[in-house]
C-alpha cells in the first residue's frame, strides 16, 4: 500500500466520480440482492479460505458503495481501508460473476479511481 | 496485456497421458482477462478432462487452483508443499508463467495449456487484437500511435511501399494500409514533419532474450 | 368486537380490496415498465465486429459433444457450485410467479370481477406450492443468518424484503387453513401482496427486470453470446 499521508480527504474528486457515474453506481447498489453467489467466481476468495472480504459484492459495496452512500464524506482511514479492498483484495481479472449481471469490475475500477484521487494506491515495489 | 488461446484438448491429453496426479494451475493475470486461463477455464478444463478420462477408464487425479500471477515467485510460494505430491503441472499461464513454474520446480514436468499469442488490446468481449510485438525500439512517437511492426505487412519504418492502394494494403482489401493511417493522423495533428525524419533500421532486438532493469535499480543489479 | 371496530375494519377492508388493489397493480405495472425503459436507456446497441466469414464458423458438433458441453456448463455454473442455494432459488422464484396464477380463490375473484380466469390447480396442490415457497423463504432467512459470506453483506432491509416477499404466501395459507382469525389473515394477505407489488419497481425486487435485461440483452461473459447491447458508460471502440 502507498505510504499513509497526513493530508485530509479531498472530497471534490470523489464527488466528481460519484456524480459522473451515479446511474451506474446506483444501479449496482439497487440490484445487488446480497445473495453472495458472486463469491465462488473469485479465485482470490477461494484461495483465501473463503474469507468474505474477498467476495466481489463485499468489495464493491464496501468501497464505492460506501462512498456513494456517504456522498464522499469519509475520513482518511476509511479511504485507506477501501484501498486495501480494491487494490489488495482484487486484481481486476474481470471474471466476477453476478446472477443479475452487475458489472462489478467497473465498480471496483471506480473505487480504485476514488482511492487514487486521495493518494491511496497499490505500491508494486514493496 | 498478453493474449493467449487455449490449446486443444487432444494436445493436452497427450501431455498428461503418462501422469496420474495433475494440478491445473490458472493465472489471475492476463490470461484471466482474455478468457484463456483463469479460474473458470481451469474448472472447464478439469471437467472436460474428467469426462473424457472416465470414458477411457483412466484413473487420474486432476485438481485445479488459480494463483494471482505465475510470473512472480512471490505468488508461487504457496504451491511449494502441494507440488511435492504431484506428478506434473498443467499451467494455463502465458509462456513466462510456465517457465517460472518449471524453474521453481525443476524436477516436475510442467506443461502449457495455452498458446501465448500476443501483446494486445480488448476489442470486445472475447475478441482481442495484437498491437505490440515487443520489438524493443518503439517508434510510436513518430507514427501517431500506429505501430508499423504489427500493422504494416512489411514492417516498413519510413513510409508506405509502392503497393499501397488508396487506403489498403496490397495484400488484401480488408487490411488497411498502416502508413495511410499514419499519414492521415499525423496530418490531422499537424505533425507531418515526423514522417520526414528517417528512422534507422529496426534492430529487431526481440530476437534475443532481453532483461530489463528499470531506472533507479541499476545499482542494485550491477557489480559481480 | 365493538360496532366501531367492525365498521373500521370493514371500511379498511373495502379500501384494501378496492382502490389500493388497483393502485398496487398500476404502480407495479407502470413501475416495471418505467424501470425497464430507464435500464434500456443506460445501454446502447453496438454491433459485434464481423471478423470471421460465416462459412468458417464451426457447425454444431455431434449430439454427444453438445451434451457434454451442456453438462460442463451446468457443472461450472452456480447449479454446480452451490446446488442447494441455486435449486432452492429456482423453486422459490418459480413458485412465486406461478402459484398466484393457479389458486382457485384468485381465479374465482377474477371470474367474478372480469368474467375471465386461468386454469386452477386443486387446492391441495396450490397449498403445497404455497408452503414450498414459504419453506424456501425460511431457507433464505436462515442462510442470511448462518452463512458467513452472506451475513457479511446483509442489511436490515434484506430481512424486511424477504418478509414482504413471503408474506402473501404465509398469510394466504394461514387464511385458507383458518388456523388464525380468517378476516384478519385475509386482510393481511391482500395488504402484504399489495405492498409487495408496490415494492417491485422500487427495491431490489427489480432484479426481476434487471436479470432478463442484462443477461439477455447486454454483451458480456455471462450473457448471451450474440447480445448486441453494451452499457453506455463503456466505450471499447470508437463506435
Amino acid at each position: 500500500m502507498s505510504e499513509p499521508t497526513n493530508l485530509p480527504v479531498d472530497p471534490e474528486p470523489i464527488r466528481e466520480i460519484l456524480k459522473n457515474h451515479q446511474q451506474q453506481i446506483r444501479l449496482g447498489l439497487r440490484m445487488c440482492a446480497h445473495c453472495g453467489l458472486c463469491a465462488d467466481s473469485c479465485f482470490l476468495y477461494r484461495a483465501n479460505d473463503r474469507a468474505p472480504e474477498y467476495m466481489p459484492s463485499y468489495k464493491f459495496l464496501n468501497s464505492i458503495g460506501v462512498l456513494f452512500k456517504k456522498k464522499g464524506k469519509v475520513g482518511k482511514p476509511a479511504v485507506e481501508e477501501m484501498g486495501a479492498l480494491v487494490f489488495e483484495n482484487c486484481v481486476l481479472c474481470t471474471r466476477c460473476y453476478c446472477p443479475f449481471g452487475i458489472d462489478i469490475p467497473a465498480l471496483i475500477t471506480l473505487g480504485r479511481r476514488a482511492c487514487r484521487s486521495q493518494g491511496v494506491f497499490r505500491a508494486y515495489d514493496k | 496485456m498478453i493474449k493467449a488461446k487455449p490449446k486443444s484438448l487432444a494436445e493436452i491429453h497427450g501431455y498428461i497421458a503418462p501422469y496420474r496426479k495433475v494440478l491445473i494451475l490458472g493465472c489471475g493475470g492476463c490470461v484471466s482477462v482474455c478468457l484463456a486461463g483463469g479460474q473458470k477455464e481451469v474448472e472447464v478444463l478439469k471437467t472436460e478432462l474428467a469426462f473424457s478420462l472416465t470414458k477411457e477408464n483412466d484413473t487420474k487425479q486432476i485438481r485445479g487452483y488459480t494463483v494471482e500471477r505465475q510470473c512472480n515467485h512471490r505468488y508461487l510460494e504457496e504451491l511449494d508443499e502441494t507440488v511435492k505430491d504431484l506428478d506434473c503441472l498443467l499451467s494455463m499461464a502465458c509462456g513466462a508463467g510456465v517457465q517460472l513454474l518449471a524453474e521453481r520446480y525443476p524436477d516436475k514436468p510442467v506443461f502449457p495449456a495455452v498458446d501465448t499469442i500476443a501483446i494486445g488490446v480488448d476489442l470486445d468481449i472475447g475478441i482481442y487484437e495484437e498491437r505490440c510485438r515487443a520489438c524493443g525500439t518503439c517508434v510510436l512517437a513518430y507514427t501517431a500511435g500506429v505501430c508499423p511492426v504489427t500493422r504494416c505487412a512489411k514492417g516498413l519504418f519510413n513510409g508506405p511501399c509502392g503497393g499501397t492502394s488508396g487506403d489498403h494494403c496490397e495484400v488484401s482489401a480488408d487490411i488497411p494500409c498502416a502508413w495511410h493511417e499514419i499519414y492521415t493522423r499525423l496530418k490531422a495533428q499537424n505533425r507531418l514533419a515526423d514522417i520526414l525524419k528517417i528512422q534507422p533500421p529496426m534492430e529487431w532486438a526481440n530476437q534475443v532474450r532481453r532483461t530489463i532493469v528499470q531506472k533507479g535499480y541499476e545499482r542494485r543489479y550491477s557489480g559481480g | 368486537m365493538t360496532h366501531s371496530e367492525i365498521f373500521f375494519l370493514s371500511a379498511m377492508g373495502e379500501w384494501i380490496r378496492g382502490p389500493l388493489a388497483w393502485a398496487a397493480f398500476l404502480i407495479c405495472g407502470a413501475g416495471i415498465f418505467i424501470q425497464y425503459r430507464r435500464l434500456l436507456a443506460m445501454t446502447r446497441t453496438q454491433e459485434p465486429l464481423q471478423v470471421i466469414p460465416l462459412d468458417e464458423v464451426q457447425t454444431r458438433g455431434s449430439f454427444a459433444d453438445r451434451l457434454t458441453g451442456w453438462l460442463i456448463f451446468l457443472r461450472i455454473s452456480i447449479l454446480g457450485h452451490t446446488p442447494f442455494m441455486a435449486g432452492v432459488s429456482l423453486i422459490f422464484h418459480s413458485g412465486l410467479m406461478i402459484t398466484p396464477l393457479f389458486v382457485l380463490a384468485h381465479n374465482e375473484l377474477l371470474d367474478m370481477a372480469f368474467g375471465i380466469s386461468f386454469v386452477s390447480f386443486s387446492e391441495a396442490m396450490t397449498t403445497k406450492m404455497t408452503l414450498l415457497v414459504v419453506a424456501c423463504g425460511a431457507f433464505f432467512f436462515l442462510r442470511r443468518i448462518f452463512v458467513r459470506r452472506v451475513r457479511a453483506i446483509t442489511a436490515p432491509s434484506d430481512f424486511v424484503l424477504l418478509l414482504i416477499a413471503v408474506g402473501p404466501f404465509l398469510t394466504g395459507w394461514l387464511a385458507h387453513s383458518h388456523v388464525l382469525n380468517y378476516q384478519l389473515m385475509i386482510m393481511l394477505h391482500i395488504l402484504s401482496a399489495e405492498i409487495m407489488l408496490i415494492m417491485i419497481p422500487f427495491s431490489k425486487f427489480s432484479h426481476m427486470i434487471f436479470f432478463f435485461v442484462s443477461r439477455r440483452l447486454i454483451a458480456g461473459e455471462h450473457g448471451r453470446i450474440t447480445a448486441r447491447r453494451v452499457w453506455r458508460y463503456e466505450r471499447l471502440s470508437n463506435t
